[in-house]
């Protein structure tokens, strides 16, 4: 049950990211007082983001819009590189690799689902095209016939007719573009897969046959899962282990029966009570006050220290740091002042 | 389990004219009449510049069928006209009718094989720019902005002159359609730099790309496999502009003398042969070529209209 | 009198491949102080019904069949300027995204007073008198300010009440949301819901509320209408609906939600997808993807029949309460 026996598969140390907003040098220039100043101004996407994923579970990173989700997936998956610390890979660091050769064997390893079916398909090539892609790239000895049954093979898998692969992608609906995606993920047979808010665009029952297809997989391939969304209803059903991601920051880590039963943060607190649930009685959630502070100019100490009610004068000044207590992961200093 | 749990998509047409004649594009044709004739007028350019030298009556690069006593002779529904010159002769005798065939075909070679050079030059530039972005972007775009800043037939014409000056006029003659289609493609290169650039950047976005990059695949297959199929519309459109572009230009460059030459006449050239003429009576070695140019310009902008029309994805979907 | 009275209504898509049908048979009617939801997936056609109330179909879609009736006036009688005087006015609508709805360009006092003025024969400052006290009553702090600053300087919370604040302006009868909170995160997502459900039952406003969400629509409406490819299939109070549905589709809906099964197991879903509309499908439109599917729903569409306080277009309700099914 445990899963703090097995090794880390992905491990995230010290992660940061941050993106200039300031555009080009002309643009940075500003007038202040008399005086032309280059200014420069950043959006803080993840700040200082310590994770671990273990073989085999799948790991839910939950958080509102512009939490910084989205991009721990791409940097995770190398399609931005970290402005500060690193990312393993059963212990190997992938983050500073550089040269497609290097890549090329995590490509293999590591495969991503993406949000929106409509995108995440080129509209210019077929389904057997797309499909056969990876294959051949992470293959290059196999001949036409091998990469033919192994496309088949994937197609039958998350169940989409193998004689629909001369088709486009405008041909078919959400749901199925959505197999056809994982499908180009399971392909080259990863051990790990990213999925970026994966079922978000799709209809509740197609939502419900994606999730039962993602878990299929996992359970006949062994498969890890680093699952971004901002769903908490669907954590609940499909993570192992739930982060909860605030401004760049993790407030809690924990099993996810462990934070549905009890949620420290203050923060999973009201993330949790305002989850809209057939039958109960509506207005029992937690107000937060204020709206929720730019990533640009972070706020000092807590980044929730302006929305939590039990904030006080050391909340604003400190950082508060990721702890176990009483086997939940939790950044706060009322929880660990006893105050809460 | 999840096999059964798929529905047919619909039962949509599946061999390549079915589906074509299915088609948004193929509907939007039908409907419209102005799509149709200015498409019907522009084969028949392309018909006249192929067979150019089997339907003309004489060969006007041939001087043994030229004699200059038939120079100038009107129409042949003018009273002066003579049957065996449908649309008269210039003044050094060619028969017109022929020599404008011939000169459509010079035209649209130097239009189309310009914009062939400039859409080379344009895609890899804006492909590389909007892909791969910053510095290099920002050089490749003032270089753009820089090369817009000259108009083209000041180019054209700086370039032109100091080369006839220094190697001759002779070996300019020889080279006349090359040089033209080599100035004329480098001078616009900037406008398919812009349109792919713009297009890229709007693609590089999708999370098509990012799959592709997951995969592991190289950048020049992601830019050229991916992202330029997907940017093939715009580009479509603007060829049809550019196209009728260059052939005005190659017909002013004529006109101002930087052209072909007497010898092989664009249309350009001729309206231009005929221009000393138009006072002293012979207006129609002027005006029919100029007609001619005229209306294939018109065609390609009206057909180049009707295609952003069609390819626009905005009004497409709405 | 019913407030809004809505019979047989049908409207038609003109396609190039012939006329679609996105909505049919559509009747209900609604009271003043009425909280409506329309669920259903995307497609289903629950946007185009919004829009016909108000007659905002545009080509290539149009009525084709019954009526609206808008205090016993038949909305496609109405000259235009008549129309304009209920849209906004009368019955205001709120969309998914707010920019929809506000101008980038303009403040949101500019907007406000507009409006107002364009509606009713008053003065500037009376005009925000009225837009202050109505930011007050979407609680936005400091509503003075807020009147000159532009949308994109307000949060997407913010932004939705304000757009809440413009459609409760001339203090309509009907309010009718468009997946009001689609776009925004959880959290806020209860505090619109909440603000929804207050001003209503304080103003005594019908609310028609359209959305995907059953746990928003559970929440805020007391009827639910549950509509599937152009129909709608299942009609009755939500609390009856979410507790015991009776058509298939709904409980399919409702069991694919993860918080019916138990961690760890596979969802139960409905199979397949929904049709496209110019799929023309012969009797009950879900008999393809229904499980209790017979010989008689392939083969005409089913009437409404009356279980408890709901009306269900089903062949089947009677036969599957009578013997449940064995998996169950």
């Amino acid at each position: 049950m445990d899963t703090k026996l097995n090794t880390p598969l992905l491990e995230v140390k010290e992660l940061y990211k941050r993106f200039s907003i300031s555009g080009d040098f002309l643009d940075q220039l500003k007038f202040e007082s008399g005086k032309i100043r280059r200014k420069k101004e950043y959006v803080h996407a993840v700040n200082g983001l310590n994770l671990n994923v273990m073989q085999g579970e799948s790991l839910c990173l939950v958080g509102e819009s512009g939490c910084g989700k989205s991009t721990v997936a791409r940097l995770v998956m190398g399609l931005e590189k970290p402005t500060q610390g690193s990312i393993h890979y059963k212990g190997d660091r992938i983050d500073t690799l550089f040269a497609n050769k290097e890549i090329m064997p995590y490509r293999k390893k590591m495969q991503m689902i993406f949000q929106n079916p409509y995108a995440s398909l080129n509209p210019r090539m077929t389904i057997n095209a797309t499909l056969m892609e990876p294959i051949k790239i992470h293959n290059p000895t196999w001949d036409n016939a091998t990469v033919q049954d192994k496309v088949h093979e994937v197609m039958l898998s998350v169940g989409i007719d193998p004689t629909w692969g001369s088709r486009f992608p405008h041909e078919f609906s959400g749901g199925q573009r959505q197999r056809i995606s994982i499908a180009r993920a399971l392909a080259v047979d990863p051990e790990f897969i990213v999925a970026d808010e994966p079922i978000s665009a799709l209809d509740v029952s197609i939502q419900a046959q994606v999730l039962n297809l993602m878990m299929d997989a996992q359970q006949e391939r062994g498969l890890t899962y680093l699952f971004i969304t901002h769903d908490l209803a669907v954590v609940e059903h499909f993570g192992t282990r739930v982060a909860v991601m605030y401004l760049g920051t993790l407030c809690e880590v924990s099993t996810a029966e462990r934070l549905f039963d009890r949620p420290r943060h203050p923060y999973t607190q009201a993330l949790l009570s305002a989850i809209p649930r057939l039958n109960d009685n509506h207005s029992s959630y937690i107000k937060l006050q204020g709206e929720v502070p730019t990533p640009v100019n972070l706020p000092s100490g807590c980044v929730f220290h302006g929305r939590c009610p039990y904030a006080n004068a050391r909340c604003k000044a400190e950082i508060p740091i990721l702890t176990e207590i009483e086997g939940t992961q939790v950044a706060c200093h009322a929880i660990e002042e006893g105050r809460l | 389990m999840t096999q059964n749990s798929t529905l047919p998509v619909n039962n949509q047409a599946h061999t390549m004219s079915e589906k074509f004649f299915k088609s948004h594009f193929w509907h939007s044709f039908k409907i419209d009449i102005v799509a149709q004739l200015c498409f019907l007028v522009f084969i028949a350019y392309v018909f006249m510049a192929l067979f150019a030298p089997a339907i003309a009556p004489f060969d006007p690069y041939d001087p043994a069928s030229i004699d200059i006593m038939n120079s100038e002779i009107p129409p042949s529904w003018s009273e002066e006209g003579d049957e065996s010159f449908w649309l008269g002769t210039d003044n050094q005798g060619r028969d017109l009718w022929s020599t404008i065939l011939y000169g459509t075909r010079v035209s649209l070679l130097i239009g189309i094989g310009a914009v062939f050079l400039q859409a080379f030059l344009g895609i890899c530039i804006g492909l590389v720019a909007g892909y791969i972005g910053g510095r290099l972007d920002s050089f490749l775009m003032r270089m753009a902005d820089v090369q817009l800043s000259f108009s083209t037939l000041m180019v054209a014409i700086i370039f032109l002159a100091v080369f006839q000056a220094s190697f001759g006029t002779e070996l300019y003659q020889e080279l006349a359609m090359f040089m033209l289609i080599l100035v004329i493609g480098i001078a616009e290169w900037p406008q398919y730099a812009r349109t792919v650039r713009a297009s890229v950047l709007a693609e590089k976005e999708k999370e098509y790309v990012d799959a592709a990059r997951v995969i592991g695949l190289s950048t020049p297959r992601i830019m050229f496999r991916h992202i330029l199929p997907n940017t093939l519309s715009p580009i479509l459109v603007i060829s049809t502009v550019q196209v009728a572009n260059a052939i005005i230009a190659e017909a002013s460059l004529s006109f101002l003398g930087l052209g072909m030459p007497a010898s092989e006449p664009s249309l350009g050239s001729l309206i231009s042969s005929g221009f000393e003429y138009i006072f002293s009576g012979a207006w129609w070695i002027t005006m029919i070529p100029g007609i001619v140019l005229v209306l294939l310009v018109l065609v390609m902008n009206l057909l180049g209209d009707w295609l952003r029309d069609v390819l626009n994805p905005k009004l497409y979907k709405g | 009198m019913a407030l809004l009275q809505v019979n047989d209504l049908e409207v038609s898509f003109d396609m190039r491949s012939g006329s679609v049908k996105a909505l049919q048979d559509i009747n209900f009617s609604i009271e003043r102080g009425d909280r409506v939801g329309i669920v259903g997936e995307s497609g289903a056609g629950k946007s185009v019904l919004g829009f016909s109330i108000l007659n905002l179909i545009s080509r290539p879609g149009s009525i084709t069949g019954g009526n609206v009736l808008f205090e016993d006036r038949d909305l496609a009688n109405l000259s235009a300027k008549e129309l304009r005087d209920i849209r906004g006015n009368r019955i205001s609508m709120i969309f998914q995204d707010p920019m929809m709805t506000l101008n980038p360009v303009l403040t949101i006092g500019t907007q406000m007073i507009e409006c107002l003025q364009a509606h009713r024969k008053i003065n500037k400052n009376d005009a925000k008198k009225i837009a202050i006290q109505k930011l007050q009553q979407v609680y936005i702090p400091s509503p003075e300010t807020r009147l000159d600053q532009y949308p994109h300087e307000l949060s997407g919370g913010m932004r939705q009440r304000i757009v809440i604040a413009i459609g409760l302006l001339m203090d309509p009868e009907i309010i009718i949301a468009d997946e009001p909170t689609t776009a925004l995160d959880v959290t806020i997502q209860a505090e619109i819901m909440e603000l929804i459900l207050e001003l209503c039952e304080r103003n005594h406003v019908a609310l028609i509320m359209i959305t995907h969400d059953l746990g928003v629509i559970s929440q805020v409406t007391n009827r639910l209408f549950v509509m599937y490819s152009g129909r709608i299939i299942e009609q009755g109070p939500t609390k009856e609906i979410i507790n015991d549905a009776q058509h298939p589709y709904t409980q399919g809906l409702i069991n694919a939600l993860p918080q019916m099964t138990i961690r760890g197991e596979r969802l139960q879903q409905i199979p397949g997808s929904m049709p496209s509309l110019n799929t023309r499908i012969t009797g009950c439109v879900f008999h393809p993807r229904c499980e209790h599917a017979e010989n008689t729903c392939t083969r005409t569409h089913p009437k409404y029949t009356t279980s408890g306080g709901c009306k269900v277009a089903c062949h089947m309700v009677e036969k599957m309460k009578s013997q449940p099914l064995l998996s169950e």
